[in-house]
């Protein structure tokens, strides 16, 4: 058995756990977010393409300019 | 007083992936980098839609058993043992189906996925792996895809990553695991998007457990001329899309798991996947067909409060 009370049993994931080494930290820039529901942190349904959200961020600009 | 959000994102596995870390830590960022790079590595292994990937070479490597990375190993180990748990309604094996759909092209370069020569289902009871050797041997055309845990995988990945972080929260494209509490000190709530009105949310969830995993399986995004990407194979006539639901949100203690069970659920209708996600002892929220919700309590954490509308 590998599935017991919603877990994986075996060290399946530590197994994976090789380190790598990530080029990009020096482009990651943290923003800090303030929410603008004061109940909800995050929104949980079917995945939402990452195109989609380009689209969206587009539409937001476009909407901030007018 | 709240604590400040940290919140680094990128794009991976053809979502947005993002990283919120509450308050100040000395190594943040290279935390959040380190974190959010297995999106990138786990897509990079597992994805049906690069022929270089680790599982296309595994799907048109010679006959016989082949070895493979600890890292694809373990996703196929854990994508088996749902296949079993549902009795296929979570089904490894439906990339030829999947192509065949239409989901055959790589979300950013938008390059044709490798196709396959003959499109099969239910493969999965016929694959053998090989601990010790490390090594995975499949049926004679075996199409692979593992769109349905590989994300939930690498949210526990990138889980590990932020290790000695408190309080943080991984998201990817609407899948997220939570660890300790938000940035107001309260625990952390995540609004489960209604699927026949998706700028709304039927309702919110929070999570009695110190870490766990919300993901959220729904045909309302994903889609081609041919339908959604919940496909069942279980029947002797051949692959459909599942129709019983619209939505399946499941709470467990890890990604992949919940990951897996939410499509497994969609795929068997509100009953089956109810009494299943029961003995899985794991939490979710079923929206059908026509539109009633379906609470399970296997896992007894989560508490939900229904949206008024």
């Amino acid at each position: 058995m590998i599935i017991e009370n919603g877990r994986i049993t075996a060290a399946a994931i530590s197994r994976c756990l090789t380190r790598y080494s990530c080029s990009w930290i020096a482009h990651l820039q943290p923003q800090v977010v303030e929410r603008q529901s004061p109940e909800v942190d995050n929104v949980s349904g079917a995945t939402e393409s990452a195109n989609a959200f380009y689209y969206a961020v587009v539409e937001a600009l476009k909407a901030a300019k007018r | 007083m709240p604590t400040p959000l940290f919140e680094y994102a990128t794009t991976a596995m053809s979502t947005v992936v993002s990283v919120q870390i509450m308050g100040e830590h000395p190594n943040a960022t290279a935390l959040a980098a380190e974190s959010l790079d297995w999106f990138r590595l786990v897509e990079a292994s597992c994805s049906r839609f690069d022929p270089a990937s680790e599982l296309m070479r595994l799907c048109h490597a010679a006959p016989g058993p082949a070895h493979v990375s600890p890292l694809l190993f373990e996703v196929l180990r854990v994508a088996l043992a749902v296949a079993q748990a549902s009795e296929g309604a979570f089904d490894p094996t439906l990339g030829s189906a999947l192509h065949a759909r239409g989901f055959n092209r790589h979300w950013s370069s938008h390059e044709w996925a490798p196709a396959f020569a003959h499109i099969t289902t239910g493969q999965w009871r016929d694959i053998v792996l090989d601990e010790t050797a490390l090594s995975v041997q499949l049926p004679i055309a075996t199409a692979l895809d593992l769109g349905g845990i590989a994300k939930g995988f690498a949210l526990d990945l990138a889980a590990r990553a932020l290790a000695g972080i408190a309080d943080c929260c991984v998201v990817a494209g609407g899948d997220l695991l939570c660890r300790g509490l938000n940035a107001n000190g309260r625990p952390w709530c995540t609004a489960v998007l209604d699927p026949f009105r998706p700028q709304q949310a039927v309702c919110t969830v929070t999570v009695g457990a110190p870490e766990y995993a919300v993901c959220t399986s729904g045909d309302y995004v994903r889609r081609t001329a041919h339908g959604h990407h919940l496909l069942d194979a279980r029947h002797q006539h051949g692959v459909s899309c599942a129709a019983g639901m619209r939505s399946a949100t499941v709470i467990a203690p890890q990604a992949a798991i919940a990951d897996a069970l939410a499509t497994a659920a969609f795929v068997m209708g509100p009953q089956a996947a109810s009494a299943m996600l029961k003995e899985q002892m794991v939490d979710a929220w079923l929206i059908d067909a026509e539109g009633t919700s379906h609470i399970v309590a296997g896992w007894g954490r989560a508490q939900f409060i229904p949206c008024s509308s």
